[in-house]
Formats: C-alpha cells, structure tokens, sequence
C-alpha cells in the first residue's frame, strides 16, 4: 500500500480584534478534503454559520443532533442560505471542527460533517451536523460567520487544513 | 521538519456497483486507524440504509451504542455483542436522493494493532435537501472486543450494493 504525509496545515487565522466573520480564500484545490479547526468565543446564544465561495442562495440544507445536558434535539432545514454549523453557543471558550469532504471536486455536491463541543462548568453544548451545499463547484472560499450581530472574541483562532487521499 | 503522523494508507473508487469493500493485509505499524467512506446505495428511495464494517472475520465480537437525528425525529439504542458487526453508520445515500450527492462516514479505530479490545468511534452524516430520503446523522461507539490486531476491514450496505463513484479511504495515523 502506498504511503506519505497527508495532513498539511495551509492557513491559520487569530483574530486580533473581534469580528464577525473569519474567511479562508484562494483555498488550494490540491488536496481531497478540508478540515476547519476553530477554537474561540462569541456571545452566548449566536450561531455559527458555515458558507462557500460567497454564494448567499438558498442552496444549503443541513441536519442536526444536539445536546445540551438536560434536553436532546434534532433539527433540519432544506433550501437555506447557509448551514448552520452550532446553535446557541456559549460563551467561554468552545470548539468547533469543519470536515468539507470532496470539496474540489467539480461533479459532485458538498457535503460538511460539522462537530461542536463546548462545555462551561454546569452548561454546555455538544452538537452534531451534517450540511450539504448544492453546488458541483470547487470550494474557493469558506467563510464562518456569527449571527445576530455578534463578534468572534479576540484571540479566535481557526486553521485550515488539507488532506490528501491515497 | 515535523515527523510526518498521518499516512494515506489505500483507496477504493469504485467504477461500478460493488456489494463490498475490502481493505486486506493493513499494515500493523501504525498506531491508530481512520476511515473515509463517501457512498450512494443502487437502490431505494425511502427509508434507511446503513453500512457496516467488520474486522477481520468477526462472528460475534461487536457491540455498540448509538444516537440519530433525522430533524423531526431522534433515537437512541443499542446493539449487543453477537453481532460481526459495526453498523448503523449513516452515510448510504439511497439512489432516490438528490443526484449528484454522497453520504460520508467517518471510522477511528484506536491502537488497531494491539492486543486488548479495540473502542471504535464513527460518524455517519447524509443529507440531500429532499423529502424523501437519505438524509440524518448518527453518531456510533462500537466495540471490537477481540484481542486480535485488525488486519482486515469490508465494509458492505444492509441492502443492494454500493453504486459507481463511492469511496473509501484508509488513513494510518502514527503517535511518535
């Protein structure tokens, strides 16, 4: 079986000021899946958002399951603007990871697996969700956003990587 | 220079419709395993359609728990062991879906190559924007409880076949 290193770092953002948005562009098509390692903050209760090459159409659907310590729920929502990566969140610090499978592949649409794990000493969130992004286009740009006019805290850090397949 | 860790092992493209998957002869010189499944089913379209993944020659020695979400309804249980495999991974985009999308499952298989009973984790995630089907994510903790270094994975559908231009990846991840 052939072997060699796969796993490259290609972008690191930390915010120096709050924002509400952090953008990756001009991502290189060159390997076979992405991943988004987010760690930071916003207010309690905005969401994070999760959307490609800044198409603002109502192409995205997503699926979730999520848990909060005393209450379990699932959502979904088809023909959106964007998909929702983590809902209500908490304020200290919590962790978020983007899969983006497939997403320089030119015949298929984009399907995210996203992971949300945030804990506050007595609240908390853990969350699951599956988005797609109907759109055979490969990802340039993945931009992660907060709503509800919030900011990401200074010192959010997020990176990019690569992963290249056999 | 960082040591390289993480190691793409073999790949499986289909180019027509196979009934299973196989990973044969792993490498037992890597710590931890991970797998990448992007796969549409040639049948169905409503309902579910899990993939499983057996270890070895497995009879009996899986169990496990698991949790999904499909939107309007959610459900948690559990399979015991007896079972050869490791299912309920939620990534079979039955054919009625909306074209042109695959579901994914996500494997890690830890210390694959020891001699104590293997914890797996595993993420099944599909969705299509359509009514009808496919569409859900669950989140599986199985346990391979063998001493027995893995040597083998196949991976099958619980109905039809896996359909031309599914995927599976095999990723070897080193801890020194």
């Amino acid at each position: 079986m052939p072997a060699g290193a796969t796993y490259e770092p290609l972008a690191t953002t930390t915010l120096s000021s709050s924002q509400a948005s952090i953008t990756f562009n001009s991502v290189s098509g060159s390997y076979t899946d992405l991943k988004v390692v987010l760690v930071g903050s916003s207010s309690t209760g905005t969401w994070w958002g999760l959307r490609f090459n800044s198409d603002t159409g109502t192409n995205y659907s997503y699926t979730n399951v999520r848990g909060n310590g005393s209450t379990v729920s699932t959502n979904r929502t088809t023909n959106g603007s964007f998909i929702l990566a983590n809902e209500n969140n908490i304020s200290s610090i919590s962790h978020a990871i983007y899969e983006i499978f497939s997403y320089a592949s030119t015949s298929i649409n984009k399907t995210v697996l996203g992971i949300y794990s945030g804990d506050a000493v007595g609240s908390g969130i853990v969350q699951r969700t599956v988005g797609l992004w109907r759109s055979t286009a490969a990802i340039t740009t993945v931009e992660i956003w907060t709503t509800g006019g919030a900011n990401f805290a200074i010192g959010t850090t997020a990176t990019l990587y690569g992963i290249a397949r056999a | 220079m960082p040591t390289p860790t993480f190691f793409a092992l073999a790949k499986n493209n289909l180019t027509s419709s196979q009934s299973s998957v196989v990973f044969s002869a792993i490498p037992q010189t890597y710590t931890d395993l991970y797998i990448v499944c992007s796969v549409r089913n040639t049948g169905g379209t409503t309902g579910t359609n899990y993939i499983r993944m057996q270890a070895n020659s497995a009879t009996n020695e899986f169990s496990g728990r698991y949790l999904e979400g499909y939107g309007n309804s959610l459900t948690g249980s559990g399979y015991t062991q007896n079972d050869p495999y490791m299912t309920q991974l939620y990534g079979n985009v039955l054919n009625g879906a909306t074209s042109n999308t695959f579901g994914y499952v996500e494997i890690y298989i830890p210390n694959y190559a020891g001699s104590t009973a293997k914890p797996i984790s595993a993420t099944g995630i599909s969705e299509n924007n359509n009514a009808t089907a496919s569409w859900g994510v669950d989140v599986v903790a199985s346990l391979y409880n063998s001493t027995s270094a893995i040597t083998s994975l196949t991976f099958t559908p619980t109905g039809n076949s896996f359909a031309s231009n599914s995927s599976f990846h095999l990723y070897g991840i080193k801890n020194s």
